[in-house]
């Protein structure tokens, strides 16, 4: 349902943090990897809301408008800050040997040490996220990390359903090649410690 | 991984997702399932796949820090200011 007025969350800076400050946070935290940064793209965003409310025409749920000024403030500031270059995401990132078949893959889904690895799978995890071009990034944090439906993260970011997926999929296959690049060198390092001892 | 070739599994890599997700075509799920059944490498993309995926859901909630609320209330109230002030599209 459409609306002339803006709802009066956009207008008033109490009710605007009290109902979307912790969502806004958190998309801004995931976007920027940094706590200092994910502060001043929440800042950004809520001076940005609140100053355009006006020209809002959506209906009374403005979430989707809300996440949008949040990615484009944080995705300026990490663009900003950021000093690796992104990987390159135009093929499919599977290794694949010169008969075309998949190479070098290891399946670490039923590793036994997984459990016990938790907090450096997840800190791998993250640096791989952040590795990742913006588009792909976005599409793995609005979906994988933040729940955001396929279809509403696909407008959110302006694209058809089916390059939403394929995006996400990409992402998803670079940060499986990322952990199976982190269990083989442990395994190797520790093999090398093994053989030392 | 006999009886495949390389560009079937280049194939099943794309399908993934949709695999995952239950929304393959009847014809597509069955090329998938038939290409599974007979490539180890790709039963070990595919659950490693999965693996991700369920890490990714796993990941620790991002928490608001104590006071930032009240921090960001004080600087707007301030009148803080951001260079861009294009108007934002609905």
């Amino acid at each position: 349902m459409s609306s002339d007025s803006p709802p009066s969350a956009l207008l008033d800076p109490e009710l605007l943090l009290e109902r979307y400050g912790e969502r806004i946070y958190r998309l801004a935290r995931r976007m920027t990897n940094n706590d200092a940064d994910a502060e001043d793209a929440m800042q950004n965003t809520l001076i940005k809301i609140l100053k355009n409310a006006d020209s809002y025409r959506g209906d009374s749920d403005p979430m989707g408008w809300i996440y949008r000024i949040t990615l484009n403030e944080a995705r300026e500031i990490h663009r900003r800050r950021k000093r690796r270059p992104a990987v390159s995401l135009d093929g499919l990132p599977i290794d694949f040997d010169e008969s075309n078949h998949p190479t070098g893959i290891h399946d670490f889904s039923k590793r036994p040490d997984r459990a016990a690895m938790a907090g450096e799978i997840e800190a791998r995890i993250r640096e791989a996220i952040d590795e990742l071009p913006d588009g792909y990034r976005e599409a793995v944090i609005l979906h994988d990390l933040e729940g955001v439906p396929y279809a509403e993260a696909a407008e959110l970011m302006e694209l058809s359903l089916g390059a939403f997926k394929t995006r996400l999929h990409r992402a998803r296959l670079h940060l499986r090649k990322s952990l199976d690049e982190f269990f083989t060198q442990r395994d190797e390092s520790a093999s090398t410690e093994g053989g030392e001892a | 991984m006999s009886g495949c070739s390389g560009d079937v599994c280049r194939r099943v890599g794309e399908l993934l997702l949709q695999f995952r997700d239950g929304e393959l075509p009847p014809d597509d799920l069955q090329f998938v399932r038939d290409h599974l059944h007979k490539c180890p490498p790709c039963v070990g993309i595919f659950n490693s796949y999965e693996e991700v995926v369920e890490v990714l859901h796993r990941l620790q909630p991002v928490k608001m820090p104590e006071g930032l609320l009240e921090r960001m209330k004080r600087k707007i109230a301030e009148g803080a200011s951001i260079d861009d002030e294009e108007p934002c599209e609905d």
